[in-house]
């Protein structure tokens, strides 16, 4: 695979998943798949690194040595603000503390959406983004449609909300001065 | 007993709900030792049945008005209420109900807009299974105590409150827990007694919001409720902020996105919190 030379040449590209702090395992079973870790690879990432909360599917280790993606994974840890930094993309679930942080950092984002999930208002959130172009949204069924039809250029820099008219109003409400 | 103060007024839309202004209803104070007991004795024999009588009028006006004409217009309610009087030299206690992960993210991202002068001392509340939102609360608070260069007064006090139902909990059995969680919450109303009460979901501000609201009905205690609906409700309130808005709970509940406020005239759209 050509691949493999530019790997050891080109610095690290790291998609990391997260499924924050239940457990989604359809979602790291779909990033385990060969069809995904492959079209990941073709895409120009080495590294894959999954965050695994309370989930009992354990993916497959991989060190990479045979040119393919580089597979690591972990249950929980206190810093996801580090690997969501280093990470050239993201694959998280639809918990809006996970999509802001990831958003805040302008980082590429594929938002996958737990259909298991009882009340599923999250897919509201998600889809929304998606349609101002802040992130795509996957189902993890659909995971491999959408790294394939990836198109990056295609983001638009979501750009953080601001409180401040929320607390006026308080203020305004409670009779404080409006400074 | 004390005269109705000038800015109950504000609560008061409609002409028959106007006598109940007009009711003298204790207002204890904040510190005062025996806060439950205290208003019971200072209603008089003839004045608690009215009391109650008023309200069932009011409940009646919003059960039998259509929807969309009993008016709580929020024009009208700015206008002719000035809520605290003289509050420019004031400060107010406050709740904050803090919900988990991403709620308590927004939660703190307004906290960080208020001024922390004015509301204060702070009380802050998380259910018992929520390891991490009080954590950052913490963090919030130290960060403010370092820009003032203070340690975190000692007014601020971190809480713990134990939820109606767990996640996957039957619903049989949170009867039971939904019953003791009111009780929990009802002994942390009486000893935070808080004027201002900010939450944004999700349950856990529940049983606190409805005791707030019972004892504004009630005359015991007026707290101001704020209540933010999350940035993840994008179609459809939450099960919180529809109670909050239908039984008017919430003196102003914000929603995140336009779509939504248009579902839900009475609610405020001014931008998102994230």
């Amino acid at each position: 695979m050509e691949t493999s030379s530019d790997n050891n040449l080109k610095s690290k590209r790291i998609v990391f998943v997260t499924v924050g702090t239940t457990s989604f395992d359809s979602l790291v079973r779909s990033v385990d798949t060969e069809q995904v870790k492959e079209e990941l690879s073709k895409k120009g990432y080495t590294h894959l690194v999954i965050q695994m909360g309370r989930g009992s599917y354990i993916p497959k280790k991989s060190s990479g040595e045979d040119g393919s993606l580089v597979v690591d994974y972990f249950t929980f840890s206190s810093s996801i603000a580090d690997y969501l930094t280093s990470a050239s993309l993201v694959i998280s679930h639809a918990g809006s503390g996970s999509i802001f942080e990831t958003l805040r950092l302008r980082k590429p984002l594929i938002v996958v959406v737990n259909e298991d999930l009882m009340d599923n208002h999250q897919s509201e959130l998600a889809e929304e983004l998606a349609e101002r172009k802040h992130l795509f949204c996957a189902h993890p069924q659909t995971l491999y449609q959408v790294i394939q039809s990836l198109e990056l250029e295609s983001i638009i820099p979501y750009h953080p909300g601001d409180a401040t008219p929320v607390a006026k109003l308080i203020n305004r409400h409670l009779g404080f001065p409006v400074d | 007993m004390h005269q109705i103060p000038s800015c109950f007024a504000g609560f008061v839309h409609t002409a028959s709900f106007t006598t109940f202004c007009q009711l003298t209803i204790s207002a204890p104070d904040i510190r005062s030792p025996a806060p439950a007991p205290a208003p019971a004795t200072d209603f008089s024999f003839s004045g608690l049945p009215n009391v109650i009588l008023r309200y069932l009028d009011r409940v009646f006006i919003i059960i039998s008005k259509p929807r969309g004409c009993f008016k709580f217009n929020d024009g009208v309610h700015l206008n002719c209420s000035k809520p605290i009087c003289n509050t420019s030299s004031k400060h107010l206690s406050t709740l904050i109900v803090l919900g988990s992960g991403g709620h308590t993210a927004e939660m703190i991202n307004l906290l960080s807009v208020m001024q922390n002068d004015r509301f204060a001392p702070r009380f802050y509340i998380a259910a018992v299974t929520d390891n991490m939102s009080l954590q950052k609360a913490r963090v919030f608070e130290n960060t403010l105590a370092d820009k003032i260069s203070l340690q975190v007064s000692e007014s601020t006090k971190f809480m713990q409150i134990y939820r109606s139902r767990e996640v996957g909990q039957s619903y049989i059995t949170s009867i039971g827990t939904t019953l003791f969680a009111l009780c929990h919450a009802l002994w942390l109303m009486l000893k935070i007694r808080p004027q201002v009460i900010l939450c944004n979901g999700p349950g856990t501000c529940i049983p606190l919001c409805a005791i707030a609201f019972i004892f504004k009905v009630l005359g015991i205690r007026w707290s101001y409720i704020f209540y933010v609906e999350s940035i993840a409700r994008v179609k459809r309130l939450s099960l919180s902020g529809l109670l909050l808005y239908k039984l008017h709970m919430a003196d102003q509940l914000f929603v995140q996105w336009p779509q939504l406020q248009k579902q839900y005239p009475r609610a405020h759209y001014v931008g998102r919190l994230m």
